[in-house]
């Protein structure tokens, strides 16, 4: 399981106030690198919670994170943080895109965080947006942009410091029918052509033709039953 | 790169913020930097020239006037070296407005006692030949745009003049001083004492105060009481000290720096960091999804909390900066007026290190609050809101 990600027998609690939210009680779920995998369920199955979980931005309450041979469930924050810059790239719901930064810019932001200099960094950036279609639209900012081309630049940060894994959290959820196609096709390139290993948290059912496998996760707030992730242990 | 041009940015998203919290500082650096300049016109000593230069007035009230004669009984004192003597002219040109720092001196004695006014010997030799010829300072030349050999009448609100029964005093210029030093106040006016006192209605072989120039190394202090021992019994008795006590003494009845004004501009930083925290919070609290979003591209917090400060450090020395050149250009501007008791005010290059000091400890201060919030920013809850 080389470059894969493992969640294995977690349990995320949270607590609001005096209540205990249980969103995962031994969740385990196995994906190979080079994957494409929808995740899908209700809303508040605890998707987003599963892709914070494998991009170390929030930790299990118990159980184990394993992203490739690196328990990152138990790295410390600095570490989480460095490790974050060089394998794993995220794809929100709303762009999040820094909104004073040309694309360009944008773009550029992941590799201030790498020893590249000046030429390579733009050679870099140039070949990130040439692939998310959006070269021509390098030095607008991304107010002067509609919502699926600051998409696609946010695709181009994700991928710009090639990363292993790609994390999106409902990458369509805000485009209409047509722009959301072209940008699960660019996933799906990615995927099929890079190599990347994706996570696609989705309600989409467009997504399952273009994801390699379908995970779905069933409503379990408050309840202590197992959770069933058919396709997971198929 | 980043740390440059991003904070730069987000400091720029909202100018009239970014403008109004400047404001506040400006004001606060000014205060600070026309306070520094004025203590260090205070302040101004240690050089030989007025460490050892004693000046004696009237005992009672510094404006009046002592006899000339004095001069040889100090002169007299061992530790003396020379002595000389100097009358307020209270001069200006054409208009009160224009209100001229002018003394009339000995012009040979004078020169030996303050050699800091540079004249060139043919300078000397041209004053010397011409007993209305005045010596003016290059700055005082410039702003009336008098040259060598110009006739220019002046006016006294103290000294009638016999020769044209009015107050008005027909002199030459015979020579511009330049100065060495800042310190050295470039505006003054100097008239020949001999030419004023054959010429003025009243007051004649007085002098408005002397000047001793004691040995290098003397104790001033016991000297000046020795010198007013000497006319302790006489009608006119003195008081003498150094120059740097009696320019302070002078300065303190116009601007007194006392505790209070330290305190306004202790208050003005206060009110400063107040809204400079504040707009700081505000600004940072309205992009923490972005702050978030930066972690989970990698950023680590000690990289946000750079950028946080450099972002604090613009608006900062923004103000800094303006508020220093506000400063300066008002210095310049009262210059020729607190000429007479504030020679030669001028800001001090110390205060600039001191200026940018504050500037970069008050923008840590001020970008406190942010920083901690980024760094118990939980990215995960912040990305979900
Ligand atoms: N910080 C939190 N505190 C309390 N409850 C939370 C928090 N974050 C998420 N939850 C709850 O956890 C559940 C799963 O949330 P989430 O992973 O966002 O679901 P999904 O993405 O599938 O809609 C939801 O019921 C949500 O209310
Ligand atoms: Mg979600």
């Amino acid at each position: 399981m080389e470059n894969g990600i493992a969640l294995q027998n977690i349990s995320k609690i949270y607590h609001k106030g005096s209540n205990k939210v249980v969103v995962f009680n031994d969740l385990n779920i196995t994906i190979d690198k080079g994957e494409f995998v929808a995740l899908m369920g209700p809303s508040g199955s605890g998707k987003t919670t599963a892709l914070h979980l494998m991009g170390g931005l929030d930790r299990p309450t118990a159980g184990e994170v394993l992203v490739g041979n690196k328990v990152i469930s138990k790295s410390s924050e600095a570490e989480l943080t460095r490790w974050r810059a060089r394998h794993v790239g995220f794809i929100f719901q709303s762009n999040h895109l820094l909104p004073v930064l040309s694309a360009f810019a944008n773009v550029e932001l992941p590799l201030a965080l790498t020893r590249l200099n000046k030429v390579e960094r733009r050679k870099q950036v140039a070949t990130a947006l040439a692939l998310v279609g959006m070269s021509e639209r390098a030095n607008h900012l991304p107010r002067e942009l509609s919502g699926g081309q600051e998409q696609r630049v946010a695709i181009a940060r994700a991928i710009v410091s090639d990363p292993d894994i790609l994390l999106c959290d409902e990458p369509t959820g805000n485009l209409d029918r047509k722009t959301a196609d072209a940008i699960l096709s660019l996933l799906h390139i990615l995927n099929r052509d890079f190599g990347k290993t994706i996570v696609m948290v989705t309600h989409d059912a467009k997504a399952a033709d273009v994801a390699t496998r379908v995970i779905n996760l069933e409503q379990t707030i408050n309840d202590n039953a197992d959770i069933a992730i058919p396709e997971a242990m198929a | 790169m980043i740390n440059v041009i991003l904070p730069w940015k987000n400091a720029m998203r909202r100018p009239a913020r970014f403008w109004l919290t400047c404001l506040s500082i400006v004001v606060a650096f000014y205060l600070f930097t026309v306070i520094s300049a004025i203590n260090t016109a205070l302040e101004a000593s240690g050089t030989d020239n007025n460490q050892y230069r004693l000046m004696t007035t009237h005992k009672i009230c510094i404006t009046s006037s002592l006899p000339i004669h004095y001069g040889q009984k100090i002169k007299a004192l061992p530790e003396v070296e020379k002595v000389t003597h100097v009358s307020w002219f209270g001069g200006f040109f054409r208009d009160e407005s224009n209100q001229l720092h002018a003394v009339a001196v000995e012009p040979e004695s004078y020169q030996l006692i303050y050699p800091e006014y540079l004249l060139t010997a043919e300078d000397r030799i041209n004053w010397n030949r011409l007993k209305s010829g005045m010596v003016v300072g290059r700055k005082l030349a410039e702003k009336h745009q008098w040259q060598v050999g110009d006739k220019v009448p002046i006016q006294s609100t103290i000294w009638l003049n016999n020769d044209s029964g009015s107050f008005t005093w027909e002199m030459e210029v015979a020579a511009i001083y330049d100065t060495a030093t800042p310190d050295t106040i470039n505006s003054m006016l100097f008239l020949r004492h001999d030419f004023f006192d054959e010429a003025r209605a009243y007051g004649r072989y007085e002098a408005s105060w002397l000047v001793a120039k004691a040995r290098v190394g003397s104790n001033t202090e016991a000297l000046s009481r020795q010198i007013d021992q000497l006319f302790a019994n006489s009608p006119a008795a003195t008081r003498t000290t150094t120059e740097q006590v009696f320019i302070k003494e002078l300065a303190r009845q116009f601007v007194d720096l006392s505790w209070l004004l330290r305190l306004v501009v202790l208050a003005v930083f206060f009110t400063l960091l107040l809204i400079a925290s504040n707009s700081m919070s505000q600004s940072v609290r309205e992009r923490m999804n972005e702050l978030a979003v930066m972690k989970s591209l990698g950023f680590s917090s000690d990289m946000l909390a750079t950028l946080i400060y450099m972002e604090a450090l613009y608006m900062v020395l923004a103000g800094a900066i303006l508020g220093v050149i506000c400063a300066a250009v008002s210095i310049d501007l009262v210059q020729m007026k607190f000429a007479t008791f504030l020679p030669g005010i001028h800001i001090d290059p110390v205060t600039y290190w001191k200026v940018g000091g504050i500037a970069v400890v008050l923008a840590a201060v001020c970008c406190l609050t942010p920083i901690i919030r980024i760094y118990r920013l939980g990215i995960s809850h912040t990305l979900r809101t």
